[in-house]
């Protein structure tokens, strides 16, 4: 399962990325396949994971989990998944009355102008940590996806800071135990200032960027999109500098197939 | 230029290192911190966007004096705070210069090395952060008179407007601004290389622009050439021959020579020429007349219809 992009990025359910922080950028297709993809890597392997979404419920992630062979219901019980259901928080923001008491709301920003992301760093650090505030073992944080704190209003100089945070907690150096995966929009046929700008940030934060475009020939039954790998913040200088591997990739009902571009099924 | 800046042979005050996200600038900075580790008394590295570690690899690390800004900048984790370390606070504006004072030991010369100013610029406007960097390199006027020889900064160009740039521009003596190179051709594919815009100030007024490529090995240790473009001619000489239309068919579309002379001659109709113009018939109405031949069921009245009307 995915097995060719596991070997180009060099991890596996076993070997799991440490002290990375991936960043995938999407731009006019859905590059949500390899958030699925990273979710089920690290539950197959018995590693936890920490799942803020703010794109979709519970029950979409566990639908396709069941599809790619992992059981997300089951993982919740057993405490290896942590479910942050952002859909419900950013609604009960919007909804909630001054009557209901102090707010608790993780995304309290969405309605008082002076709060900031602190609240949702707070909760997803007590998630992640143990008892003594620091991670235990190889332990993910999925962000899904961060374009979407923009649309409902957070200033990028926010989300910017959050995501910094949430660096510094999972994967300050490349020895790290934790790891942070996230998607960020980048539509080229938008001139969404906001969005480059943050795409940007995450850029300069990223170790590996992951590239889901279409292709520029136009859609094909065969060949549904293609990958850009490139390695950032590259610390050691003696390993060669293999930056940016292209691959083409094919959607499936169970997987999703890479091959080097050029070299479809369909065509050879 | 970039070599001879950072081996201390030109002399620069403020070099900042502009680079994009398709070109990482911070080995760049990691190879001032190195060198700057071995010229110069002490160094003051202020990382806000990186751990330390990630500087030090081949650096006299006795001589180097970190300021944290990157594990807590906003003071979000209080209650875990080590007092002992030296944070930057971005909740403050900035003041370098009060954190190198701050540090026991009082080496002078110092040189800063600052990764990066985004995170600054991000909180507080342009000008407040080009006092902050004019205060340090003003500092041997202070009544303590700590002389900072160098002060290095990274900035990132894709992430702030021109006047913010442009200011930053004006402050810097020296202004790296870095480019994606094409693959190095001598080395295997070890180490960072790129190529880079220098503008450089000297004290004397000249300025300097040269591109070039630079490349850093292993070792943390940078070399840059000047990189020379090649000289294109300023007029183009010969014109391109033009294509010759009736080359390369099946059919032939040449003529003879005998074939072109009848071809001059040949008379295009309805072109005045003298000879022709029918002397009997001088043009009554311009542009010609017209000789209506009546059918039977024509009713073909002489009489002009408009008589009748009285204006």
């Amino acid at each position: 399962m995915f097995t060719e992009l596991n070997v180009i990025l060099g991890f596996d359910h076993l070997k799991p990325p440490k002290g990375q922080f991936v960043l995938i950028s999407d731009s006019l297709t859905d590059g949500s396949f390899l958030i699925h993809h990273f979710l089920s890597l690290y539950i197959k392997g018995g590693w936890k994971v920490c799942l803020l979404a703010l794109a979709q419920s519970f029950g979409h992630y566990n639908t396709v989990g069941q599809k790619l062979g992992v059981h997300l219901t089951q993982a919740r019980e057993k405490g290896q998944l942590k479910f942050i259901d952002g859909l419900n928080h950013s609604l009960q923001a919007y909804t909630c009355t001054a009557q209901d008491g102090p707010d608790e709301n993780p995304l309290r920003c969405l309605r008082d102008k002076k709060a900031t992301l602190r609240p949702l760093y707070n909760l997803v650090k007590t998630h992640v940590c143990g008892e003594e505030g620091v991670l235990e073992g190889p332990t993910l944080l999925l962000v899904d996806d961060l374009s979407l704190l923009l649309s409902l209003g957070v200033p990028v100089k926010d989300v910017s800071d959050f995501v910094h945070y949430c660096r510094v907690l999972m994967c300050p150096s490349q020895q790290s135990q934790g790891a942070m995966v996230s998607l960020v929009h980048k539509d080229a046929d938008v001139e969404d200032e906001e969005n480059s700008s943050l795409f940007r940030h995450m850029a300069y934060h990223s170790t590996v960027h992951l590239a889901v475009e279409g292709l520029s020939s136009g859609y094909s039954r065969d060949v549904h999109g293609q990958v850009t790998v490139t390695f950032r913040n590259v610390q050691d200088p003696s390993q060669p500098q293999t930056r940016k591997r292209r691959l083409q990739y094919k959607l499936e009902e169970r997987n999703v197939s890479f091959f080097a571009p050029g070299t479809s099924r369909a065509v050879l | 230029m970039l070599q001879q800046v950072l081996e201390g042979t030109e002399a620069s005050s403020l070099v900042v290192v502009e680079d994009c996200v398709e070109h990482d600038g911070r080995p760049v900075l990691h190879c001032f911190c190195s060198e700057l580790s071995k010229r110069c008394d002490s160094v003051h590295l202020f990382h806000l966007e990186n751990p330390a570690e990630g500087f030090l690899a081949g650096a006299n690390i006795s001589k180097i004096h970190s300021h944290d800004g990157f594990s807590d900048p906003l003071r979000w984790e209080e209650q875990k705070r080590d007092s002992s370390a030296d944070r930057i606070d971005l909740t403050s504006p900035p003041d370098f210069l009060g954190h190198i004072k701050k540090t026991p030991s009082k080496a002078s010369p110092v040189a800063v090395v600052i990764d990066s100013l985004t995170p600054l610029l991000q909180k507080y406007p342009g000008y407040v952060i080009c006092r902050a960097l004019q205060r340090l390199l003003r500092a041997r006027l202070e009544s303590d008179g700590t002389e900072v020889s160098q002060v290095v900064a990274g900035f990132h160009g894709d992430l702030h407007d021109n006047s913010t740039a442009a200011a930053l521009r004006h402050m810097a003596t020296t202004w790296v601004q870095l480019q994606e190179g094409a693959e190095s051709p001598t080395q295997g594919g070890a180490g960072f290389h790129g190529n880079c815009e220098v503008l450089h100030r000297r004290k004397s007024g000249k300025v300097i622009r040269q591109d070039e490529v630079y490349h850093i090995s292993p070792q943390w240790s940078l070399t840059s050439r000047v990189q020379k473009t090649p000289v294109r001619p300023a007029v183009q000489g010969e014109q391109e021959p033009q294509a010759d239309p009736t080359a390369n068919l099946t059919f032939n579309l040449r003529l003879t020579d005998t074939e072109k002379e009848a071809r001059s001659r040949v008379v295009l109709p309805y072109m005045h020429h003298q000879r022709k113009r029918a002397p009997d018939r001088p043009a009554a109405t311009p542009g010609g007349q017209i000789f209506y031949q009546p059918d039977d069921v024509d009713d073909f009245d002489e009489e002009d219809p408009d008589d009748d009307l009285d204006f």
